[in-house]
């Protein structure tokens, strides 16, 4: 039943979808329009100077450095972590052996060794990478453990009884069954590597946003930094919209639904 | 004994003493049966007396504590091409992200055949247990029955000659159940394959099988091994109201019960 049936249904749909985010926004334009307080200048203000610097490229050319950054350490971790997440999971000797280490390290907050590798690694985006690798391995590791630990038991053993080999069991059965953890782990990760993104940059960087934000809050533009952080939460929020898109796509069978391609392709579905 | 016997491609199945414990506990002991070619076996006992395990012992997914499981006259030490499983769970042995016609090809792929052949192979197993026409759907949108269905069709595409099947038909509703009971005894037929079931459940087991293994005890062992002589046809309704059915099943309960 529609509760509201002389608009159709999209508009409905981005109308319950948008309605609190631009209430918000519209709140915070209007109470910070007259602010005078140093630390929270008016977002009109805010916005005008994120347009002049990403209109000038100073800002568009940070964030192209700094989404590089992350988009390659969370591919590594991703990799990385989902391979050693499907070999642990999968033999438990392995699982037992690695677990207090495991739980070691994944309990170091990610942030606490950003100033050791940045003063062991020196200033280029290596060491930033390797953060950001480091941040996001941990989640994709354990999702995909327990990932592989939730697949049935007796799908394992049907697939032993047939004799199936190795690299088969992994990418068909393992990667497959642990797959909506993985993807849960992704998502995780992703906050990880947008925070760590911009860490990595606080310390003795020479470019990037995080850098940006740094370096305006030392001189005391705090418009600027204000601009730098709101960009952050945007590109945070496209991303794991993204995602998640992407997510459903991947995840049809775990949603129990045929994809809309199929769906078109077969109409009695 | 079966007039199919002499043309089934099936290798003759022996348990000789065969033991299985976890631990201290025994579960079943000195167990001694075979499954000749072609024939059709059902083994019953009372729940939680070990047929599940007896059933994983001789497919090769557990090791055995003493005794040994022959096919062909080889003694079997790991699972075996020969050998098609069939579990009670369709939901937890069909993989959902693969379509029906995948899932079914799967095994063949782990065998190293090309992708048409499997998948000819597999649509072809799929006609066999009457789900041609359900390839491009996924195992979920299939029915129960359908999806048992397809879980068999996985087992004679991978060409196994022996089916064992573990309370195949036991999260079934009944009239399902029975027309799977039927579908299944077609197949046998059809195929000349040699199949075991595990049930608990007496008149499934009568009315299927050419012999009644029933275990109890704990551990538990062979108590009986019943020939049914009620032909090669069966019947849902004339076989069920056979008085010799009626007997053979009295038979079993009183062990079972006893």
């Amino acid at each position: 039943m529609k509760a509201v049936n002389f608009l159709p249904q999209w508009l409905i749909n981005i109308i319950s979808l948008w309605t609190l985010p631009v209430l918000v926004v519209v709140l915070w334009w209007f109470v910070s329009a007259d602010s005078s307080s140093f630390f929270f200048p008016p977002l009109k203000n805010i916005l005008a100077v994120l347009y002049r610097d990403l209109a000038s490229g100073l800002l568009t050319s940070y964030l192209l450095v700094s989404l590089t950054n992350m988009c390659i350490g969370l591919a590594y971790a991703i990799v990385l972590g989902v391979l050693c997440g499907l070999i642990i999971g999968e033999f438990r000797a392995l699982r037992e052996a690695t677990s207090p280490l495991i739980n070691f390290f994944r309990s170091i907050p990610p942030a606490a060794i950003v100033p050791i590798v940045i003063v062991a690694m020196g200033t280029d985006s290596a060491p930033k990478i390797l953060i950001i690798a480091l941040a996001c391995f941990w989640p994709n590791l354990l999702n995909t453990i327990d990932g592989v630990r939730s697949i049935p038991v007796q799908m394992l053993e049907t697939n032993k009884a047939f004799r199936i080999p190795f690299h088969l069991m992994l990418w068909r059965v393992l990667l497959m069954g642990a797959l909506p953890q993985i993807l849960a782990g992704i998502r995780i990760a992703l906050a990880a590597a947008l925070v760590l993104m911009v860490i990595s940059e606080f310390f003795g960087a020479s470019e990037g946003v995080g850098f940006y934000i740094r370096d305006k809050k030392e001189t005391f533009a705090m418009t600027e930094a204000w601009a730098g952080t709101v960009l952050v939460g945007i590109f945070g929020y496209i991303l794991s919209t993204v995602f998640l898109k992407i997510e459903s796509w991947l995840l049809g069978w775990y949603f129990q639904k045929t994809p809309k391609e199929l769906r078109k392709l077969d109409p009695a579905k | 004994m079966t007039d199919t016997n002499n043309k089934s491609l099936a290798k003759q199945m022996q348990v000789q003493n065969l033991a299985k414990s976890y631990g201290d506990t025994e579960i079943l002991s000195n167990i001694n049966l075979s499954l000749e070619p072609g024939e059709f076996i059902c083994i019953v006992g009372p729940s939680g007396v070990g047929k599940t395990t007896l059933l994983r012992s001789l497919s090769g997914l557990t090791s055995l504590s003493a005794g040994k499981v022959m096919v062909g006259g080889e003694e079997m030490k790991s699972p075996l091409a020969e050998i098609g499983l069939v579990f009670q769970d369709y939901r937890g042995s069909l993989m959902p992200w693969m379509k029906t016609l995948e899932n079914v090809a799967f095994p063949l792929r782990g065998k190293g055949i090309k992708k048409a052949e499997r998948n000819n192979k597999a649509a072809q197993c799929l006609a066999d247990v009457g789900l041609d026409g359900a390839e491009n759907s996924y195992p979920w949108e299939l029915s129960g029955g359908m999806q048992q269905r397809v879980a068999i069709a996985r087992a004679l595409a991978y060409d196994a000659h022996i089916l064992l099947m573990d309370e195949p038909f036991g999260s079934l509703d009944a009239q399902t159940r029975l027309s799977l009971e039927d579908l299944v005894l077609n197949l046998r037929k059809k195929l000349r394959i040699s199949i075991m079931v595990v049930t608990h459940d007496i008149d499934e087991a009568v009315y299927m099988a050419d012999r009644v293994i029933v275990l109890s005890g704990k551990p538990a062992t062979v108590i009986d091994n019943i020939e049914i002589e009620l032909g090669s046809e069966r019947n849902q309704i004339s076989t069920k109201s056979d008085p010799r059915f009626v007997e053979y099943r009295n038979r079993v309960l009183n062990l079972i019960m006893s």
